[in-house]
């Protein structure tokens, strides 16, 4: 836990410093009248102040339990996720919702699930459809048609 | 008596056909939540969200109000049968609730937990009544300072009972206050750290920071560490508790209301906080604290009666002061505010019909949830036998649709993405995410309070010392936050005197 908090503390003082630096942009006011970077300043300098404090705590700590920050195997699955969630998001409003989904569920059943072909085609199909029924016909939320049109 | 015709008022309301039917699908989305692990409450509320605008309000937060007490009961199954928590506030049903279930003992674990819940959530519903009319009166004399050092301690009761440190938990509630600032600034106008992206104006939407941080983050968790769950198989006969069993629970669950309740009202308590309570102060109460983790009844309908009063006495907050004391609260006050309705002393006055509806819904409510969680048991296990890996493209894809539905703004996506990151992050390097989202949800409030204080007083920051109500809040503020700093202190004189 040691080097991770080290890490965090310093990655928090930059975010802080950061804070502090935009906020410096914006009017910081009097006490009797604040302006819009009163707060965030503040927040900003007691943030660092909090980073400071768990850097320097960190060094009294003994190295404790070692954690392995990524799973062996696991990282591609995660970043394979996060990327089909971003894509999902950049072509939602051009493709479709109901073409999106069904080739998110897709990928998701079969390049991470590993789940059978049929059943992914079946789940899919079930899922896009489906939730087009329940959200958009049923619940009134209105879902990307895209440049097919469903 | 008064009280009384405000109930029946509020019956009278519930007992509609359709909002008998929204109170029944809140409850029952609110137990599939529940026992589902990684689709919590607040992730089930913000996606049927967008679904409600249509709805009338009474309806809406009928629903919304199930599915948050809803959850706290199915989150033991999955506690007892699975050793996987569905709700954090039932991570603590799976060190007896488990055990329980390996010795032949599942029924009455399951059991015991919907029962504790049903009466802790109806006791809690009846102490809701009798106590939100005078604080709702209270509260009307609370200005500027007094709210500004009720958030206060708020946040700090939430980073003080985080788990392990509490500068993270500081930490964590200085940047939920700085995305809370992104956006325009109330009092001037002035755009705030939006570096000119339209989607930035309104501010970070409190709805795909939270399905980041809570919902794709555990599913990312779960995925990367490949879980494997072991349903424990059991027959379901006997769900009914033995005489001996409720003799030995009844003060647990008793107390277990109690704390809950009231530990809900704090700003920053609820559900979580109340069942680790009770736990601990069974344990400490037991004449057999030694059997605690080994199977034992009364630890697991303790915290479970505790974390379902907890649930219920976070209302208190919520419906009287408009301030929200978790992350599934500060959700709904976010649809009080789509809805037009100002959470508040004056909700009372103001929508009786949504205040009393909701109320009285929670009778109701409580008799659903015993109904879907005792003779229903089989289907709900039948669900947690679903494969992960067909389940979570399930619960990201529901997180997707409520994210894009809520603006529909694609934007909203990344930005959840981005959240799933952070969140995946925060767990890995022990930072909890709860302060963060209170923080950014009272960050504006207490800006407000904060500025409007200031300008009271002429730049004193004494107003918050002067006045009696906010000098006990600041105070006790100040006395937790230095609580960790006296024990080292403490420790440190025990050291070098022996």
């Amino acid at each position: 836990m040691k080097r991770l908090d080290q890490k965090s503390s310093f990655f928090w003082m930059i975010v802080s410093a950061i804070t502090v630096f935009l906020s410096s942009k914006l009017p910081f006011g009097t006490f009797a009248n604040p302006g819009a970077g009163f707060l965030p300043f503040l927040v900003g300098v007691l943030m660092f102040l909090f980073s400071l404090i768990l850097f320097v705590q960190s060094f009294s700590k003994g190295e404790g339990m070692v954690k392995t920050l990524l799973a062996k195997g696991g990282t591609g699955r995660v970043l394979l996720i996060l990327l089909s969630l971003i894509l999902y998001g950049l072509f939602l409003e051009t493709l479709g919702f109901i073409l999106m989904t069904f080739l998110l569920m897709g990928f998701l059943l079969l390049a991470i699930g590993k789940v059978r072909r049929s059943l992914v085609i079946f789940l899919s199909l079930v899922s896009s459809l489906g939730c087009y029924g329940v959200f958009q016909l049923w619940l009134n939320v209105q879902l990307p048609k895209g440049i097919f049109n469903f | 008596m008064e009280i009384l015709d405000s109930v029946l008022h509020g019956f009278q309301i519930v007992l509609q056909p359709a909002n008998l039917f929204y109170c029944f699908l809140g409850c029952l989305v609110g137990t599939l939540v529940g026992v589902l692990p990684g689709l919590g409450a607040p992730a089930a509320i913000a996606l049927l969200l967008p679904g409600t605008f249509h709805m009338s309000p009474v309806s809406a937060t009928i629903m919304l109000a199930g599915i948050y007490y809803g959850s706290m009961y199915g989150g033991s199954t999955t506690s007892i049968l699975v050793n996987i928590p569905g709700e954090t506030a039932s991570v603590v049903t799976c060190l007896d609730g488990y055990k329980m279930a390996r010795q032949g003992r599942a029924g009455p674990a399951l059991g015991i937990s919907a029962f504790g819940s049903f009466i802790a959530g109806t006791i809690g519903v009846f102490i809701l009544v009798f106590l939100s009319p005078p604080l709702a009166n209270l509260a009307i004399k609370f200005g500027p300072p007094e709210y500004f050092s009720l958030m206060i301690l708020g946040l700090t009761i939430l980073t003080f009972l985080t788990k392990g440190s509490m500068v993270k938990g500081l930490i964590m509630a200085c940047l939920g206050l700085i995305l809370g600032s992104i956006g325009t600034d109330a009092i001037s106008g002035m755009y705030r750290f939006t570096f000119n992206q339209l989607i930035l104006y309104d501010g970070i939407g409190l709805v795909p920071v939270t399905m980041g941080l809570f919902g794709v983050s555990e599913v990312l968790l779960q995925i990367e560490e490949g879980v494997k769950r072991e349903i424990f198989q059991t027959s379901f006969k006997g769900l009914l508790p033995t005489f001996k069993d409720w003799m030995d629970c009844k003060w647990a669950m008793l107390r277990g209301t109690l704390i809950g309740f009231f530990l809900g009202i704090l700003p920053g308590g609820g559900a979580v906080v109340a069942s680790f309570a009770s736990y601990g102060l069974e344990k400490k109460l037991s004449k057999h604290p030694e059997k605690f983790g080994t199977g034992v009844i009364e630890a697991v309908a303790g915290p479970e009666s505790a974390n379902n009063a907890g649930s219920t006495g976070a209302f208190i907050p919520l419906l009287t002061l408009g301030l929200p004391s978790n992350v599934a609260t500060a959700i709904l006050l976010g649809a009080f505010m789509i809805y037009g309705l100002q959470p508040g002393p004056l909700l009372i006055k103001n929508h009786p019909d949504v205040f009393w509806g909701v109320i009285s819904s929670m009778y109701l409510g409580n008799v659903m949830l015993l109904i879907l969680n005792l003779p229903l048991i089989g289907i709900w296990v039948k669900f947690l036998k679903i494969p992960y890996a067909i389940l979570f493209p399930f619960i990201l894809l529901f997180s997707l649709i409520g994210v894009y539905s809520l603006n529909n703004s694609v934007a909203e996506i990344v930005i959840m993405a981005g959240c799933g990151i952070l969140g995946y992050l925060m767990k890995k390097f022990d930072y909890e995410g709860a302060p963060l989202i209170l923080a950014m949800v009272l960050g504006p409030m207490m800006e407000n309070a904060l500025r409007q204080s200031l300008m009271i007083s002429r730049g004193s920051f004494l107003i918050f010392f002067t006045r009696p109500i906010s000098l006990i809040l600041f105070g006790t503020a100040i006395i937790l936050l230095l609580l960790p700093l006296l024990g080292k202190f403490r420790r440190k004189i025990t050291m070098a005197a022996g």
